[in-house]
């Protein structure tokens, strides 16, 4: 796990937010919010890997957010995690049901919540190849076929992550023997479908990674 | 092994009968081809036995073969090499559209 993987937190608590400090701040990229306006234009601008939220900072409008971004946009919302002092079963049963991951209550307890994130984390890192993924700096890849949907999830469910040939055959294909060179086939293709939106997958000592254009070297 | 010899011999009239300007023309357009690719290895600093074993092309005689134009490169070879060395896909796809165009055939 690298300090890359970046975590949002809306919270205006300000006895909290050192423990978010010192507690993900060590291993992760934590930015904190603290109201809604700041947190909503951030998001459209990037996307987190995950959201830390207190519904008390703006609890209508991060209700309707949730609920038109997972709606409307079709767009994979980041996983989110509910800390608030709010004990309230609708509230809950709402959150959950919107795609929340988790609801902690407050008073927070450090070691309960480097677990859970560390957990959700793992979870995430082995997610299926199967729910697809292809949102890159909010822009959908357009044009996909199904190979290439799994070739593009695996790389951005392992961000800034060096992927073998033999482990991404393994990912996508399973069992099935394939040539190396039938992935290089899709990986071309694939590029070709990237770089007009800024991406690139380079190779470096025969493993795969996924690159924005602009660190691309030039050859 | 009459049958055999008549095929062989029918074989050498058809590849001697293909105009010598079209063979060399072919031949024109894969060297052009593979001195890219050469040219890109070298620029990364890359030995012939280092690209081999990246794209599993099966020995360093073919990678020569294919760089100086003598034989023709597979498409799958085509792909393996351009990903490996990192080439633009964009760029490779309009140097065969280049050379394969019919102004050029």
């Amino acid at each position: 796990m690298t300090k890359s993987e970046s975590i949002w937190i809306l919270d205006s608590d300000t006895s909290c937010i050192p423990l978010y400090h010192q507690t993900l701040g060590l291993r992760y990229a934590v930015e904190t919010f603290a109201d809604f306006n700041s947190f909503a234009s951030a998001f459209r601008e990037r996307t987190p890997r995950l959201i830390i939220a207190d519904p008390e900072v703006a609890r209508d409008q991060l209700a309707n957010f949730f609920r038109s971004v997972s709606v409307n946009e079709k767009k994979a919302f980041p996983d989110t995690v509910i800390v608030t002092r709010l004990d309230e079963i609708e509230l809950i049963r709402f959150y959950l049901q919107n795609g929340a991951r988790d609801y902690l209550l407050k008073p927070l307890r450090p070691n309960e919540l480097v677990a859970k994130v560390e957990h959700l984390f793992q979870k995430l890192d082995n997610r299926s190849v199967l729910i697809f993924r292809n949102n890159l700096d909010g822009q959908d890849v357009q044009n996909l076929t199904f190979r290439e949907h799994q070739i593009l999830t695996v790389f951005l469910n392992s961000p800034s992550r060096l992927i073998s040939r033999d482990e991404m055959i393994d990912t996508v294909w399973n069992k099935t023997m394939v040539s190396r060179k039938t992935l290089d086939v899709h990986v071309f293709n694939l590029r070709r479908k990237l770089r007009p939106i800024g991406y690139d997958i380079l190779c470096k000592d025969r493993d795969l990674y996924l690159s924005k254009l602009s660190m691309v070297p030039q050859a | 092994m009459t049958k055999k010899l008549d095929a062989s011999i029918s074989h050498q009239n058809a590849t001697s009968s293909a105009p010598p300007d079209v063979l060399a023309s072919e031949f024109e357009r894969r060297k052009k081809l593979g001195a890219y690719f050469r040219e890109a290895r070298l620029n990364a600093g890359l030995t012939e036995s280092a690209v081999v074993s990246g794209v599993e092309i099966e020995s360093e005689a073919l990678l020569l073969s294919y760089e100086s134009g003598r034989l023709a490169m597979p498409l799958e070879d085509v792909y393996a090499l351009t990903n490996f060395l990192n080439i633009a896909p964009e760029v490779i796809m309009a140097l065969i559209h280049e050379l394969y165009s019919p102004e050029n055939l």
